[in-house]
């Protein structure tokens, strides 16, 4: 999926304080199938660029098109469907339910969209992320790397074109994040979604096809 | 099966204990209010079985119309306050998993419907299971009101149409209630990206914050949920005390003037009465106006009391006079009301052991909450004792602030009892009364609470400890 972002500006009014513009007058171009890693420092408006391109805000102005068609315009309900249908999120914290099973959390998207899975899909999911022998597992059960290989899971189910990913890496050891980077490798090789993955973490660049650093409300395109 | 029917049911297994205490909080809230229209009932009995075979007795009917009428409307604003309580409490707690939804792409409507499915349910499981004691108690106002119709008792002053009204209100609290879950999640269906709610609509939002403000620390919710729980099984043992002894009926049958037809008793009715064998008393009224007589009271020696009635109940059948049985008829009251007292204590103890298990989930749910701070104690060196020590004092402080509002309720309560006199209890009986319950209350839930914090503590560092090592 191809994403182009025209005049993005995301400012949070604060009432009697001060205004803060997280994300100022952005022009981006995201090429389908590409991984874009997003760096920057805290605050430096990534985390809200990638919500506003996971639909989960709105802009305070500008456009956001998905393949040519604006989504900023659409309504609440119409943005769920696009999330449930062609966006997969993975998180630093997982922000897996607890209360559901390993294989009941990755099948949520597809419930969600009233489609069922097929068993030979979810095993073939699950071994690929190597969580096979987990799917009965609560999540409380689990170890961090692989809550996350859950987490990513949930996100590849329902096959999105597009894939946000939020400090994917953040609350893994090295070796564990070495595993996960080449995961993100293999998975993009097999579904080609476009990546869009946010971090603090520069080991991730290794995978991207463009890297960007967020300055003042902006990405700026970096030379690696 | 549908997202939002997978998702409750997955919910109430996952958490079937706090699915249970939604259950009971409403199901205790109904019990609560039938109970207290009982106890005008009793009361209502009480007077008319004193006055009985009193020509000169008015019936309060306006007073006790008006009464039924508010305890209703009381009934119908606790029950529409608890249900938004426990609302914005669930609410609160799954903001996080419903934020996570939301990002899976779960539209705001499916998150409503989510909502109302889940408390909807724990109200109708509540209120069928209430329902069978309130159609018990509808039913017995209807049989009570047709044995006056029939000019057999005066027992109940509720007319048709207070009764009608009543009912009207009764059931629209209901349908209100099981409402409010939806209007409460429309307000804030969609939570905000740090899994947190903020109603949209200004008085919900102006109840939201009430509920969450933090008052010395402590979120007013958590307080009004520990002083519901506290005050229900009072409010049975109260109800229970209410239901006194009656007082032995001062004649054992009469005879008076039918208020419809008016018909004075002729002199002939006292002279046969008199003829009865084993009179002890017998006492004849006459109009101090229109001077005839208009009711006739009569008390029989013990032994002799079944045949002296039934001698009465002759000479009186198929005259135009009212024949009451007293004596049968205080007899019925009588275990009527050891019957009340009995459930009521049962429903009280049953009630009190159901309190000191929610109590312990709340607190439990309270700590859970702090579980990150926790941690982060424990992580910067505090050690687990002064942990424990620490969530003990938060514990206490919470039991105590709502334990003294049930007291202060309770000693209102047992002052605005009558005693059998008719006057009021001491005031070293009514705060003895009254600080029993809530301090017993406090330390056993102390006791559940510290068991359960520790056991919780244990857990949450034992099991970051682990992942920590992973």
């Amino acid at each position: 999926m191809e994403i182009i972002c025209e005049n993005l500006t995301k400012i949070y009014r604060q009432g009697d304080r001060e205004d803060v513009t997280a994300v100022n007058d952005c022009a981006w171009h995201l090429p389908t199938g590409s991984i874009t890693v997003l760096l920057g420092v805290s605050g430096s408006g990534k985390s809200t660029l990638l919500r506003l391109l996971g639909l989960q805000e709105q802009p305070t102005s500008g456009r956001i098109l998905f393949d040519g068609e604006d989504v900023t315009a659409l309504d609440e309900s119409a943005r769920a469907r696009l999330r449930a249908h062609r966006i997969g999120f993975i998180h630093q914290n997982y922000r897996l339910i607890p209360m559901l099973s390993v294989e009941e959390n990755i099948l949520l998207p597809r419930r969600i969209i009233g489609q069922r899975c097929d068993e030979e899909e979810l095993k073939k999911l699950a071994a690929l992320l190597h969580i096979e022998n987990k799917l009965a597992n609560f999540p409380a059960s689990l170890s961090g790397g692989q809550q996350q290989r859950v987490a990513i899971a949930r996100a590849l189910i329902n096959h999105p074109p597009l894939i946000l990913a939020d400090e994917p890496t953040g609350n893994l050891d090295s070796g564990t994040k070495q595993d996960m980077i080449e995961l993100f490798s293999k998975v993009h090789q097999l579904y080609s979604p476009t990546v869009v993955i946010v971090t603090h973490d520069h080991a991730l660049t290794a995978i991207a096809d463009q890297v960007y650093q967020m300055e003042n409300g902006h990405p700026i395109l970096r030379t690696r | 099966m549908s997202f939002t029917v997978f998702y409750a049911i997955r919910e109430m297994r996952r958490k079937p204990m706090r699915f249970a205490a939604t259950v009971l909080m409403i199901g205790a809230i109904f019990f609560c209010m039938t109970d207290l229209i009982l106890l005008l009932e009793s009361t209502s009995t009480a007077r008319a079985l004193a006055h009985a075979g009193d020509p000169t007795y008015t019936e309060p009917s306006r007073f006790h119309s008006a009464s039924f009428l508010l305890l209703l409307s009381t009934h119908m604003l606790l029950m529409l306050a608890g249900i938004a309580i426990l609302t914005d409490h669930k609410l609160r707690h799954d903001a996080e998993e419903h934020a996570v939804l939301r990002d899976l792409g779960v539209t705001k409507g499916r998150l409503m419907l989510l909502h109302t499915v889940e408390n909807s349910t724990a109200f109708l499981i509540a209120f069928s299971l209430s329902l069978p004691f309130s159609v018990w108690m509808m039913s017995h106002f209807v049989l009570s009101l047709n044995s006056k119709l029939q000019g057999q008792a005066l027992l109940f002053h509720i007319p048709y149409r207070a009764l009608g009204i009543s009912s009207a209100l009764l059931f629209l609290a209901e349908l209100l209630g099981s409402l409010l879950p939806f209007v409460l999640s429309r307000s804030a269906p969609i939570v905000s990206p740090h899994g947190t709610w903020d109603p949209t609509c200004a008085p919900l939002r102006m109840f939201h914050r009430l509920c969450h403000r933090r008052a010395r620390g402590k979120r007013v919710s958590d307080i009004a949920i520990l002083f519901v729980i506290q005050i229900l099984p009072l409010i049975f043992l109260i109800a229970a005390f209410s239901f006194r002894p009656l007082p032995e009926p001062p004649y054992d049958c009469a005879v008076h003037v039918n208020q419809t037809l008016k018909q004075p008793i002729p002199q002939s009715i006292p002279e046969k009465i008199g003829q009865i064998e084993g009179i002890r008393e017998l006492e004849v009224f006459e109009h101090s106006q229109k001077g005839y007589y208009s009711g006739i009271r009569v008390k029989f020696e013990e032994e002799l009391r079944e045949a002296g009635i039934a001698a009465v109940s002759a000479i009186t059948e198929n005259t135009p006079y009212d024949f009451i049985d007293t004596y049968h008829r205080a007899q019925q009251a009588s275990w009527k009301n050891t019957a009340h007292r009995q459930l009521l204590l049962l429903l009280a103890a049953v009630l009190f052991g159901a309190a000191l298990l929610l109590l312990a989930l709340i607190l439990l749910s309270t700590l859970q909450r702090h579980g990150d701070s926790l941690e982060i104690l424990y992580t910067l060196g505090l050690p687990k004792r002064e942990i424990d020590r620490f969530f003990r004092r938060e514990t206490l402080s919470l039991l105590l602030c709502s334990g003294a509002l049930a007291f202060a309720i309770a000693a209102v309560c047992f002052a605005a009892m009558e005693t059998e006199g008719g006057g009021t209890l001491p005031l070293t009986d009514i705060l003895a009364a009254a600080l029993v319950h809530p301090i017993l209350q406090c330390l056993l839930g102390a006791l559940l609470s510290h068991t359960a914090q520790r056991q919780f503590t244990d857990r949450h560092l034992r099991h970051n400890h682990t992942l920590g090592r992973e």
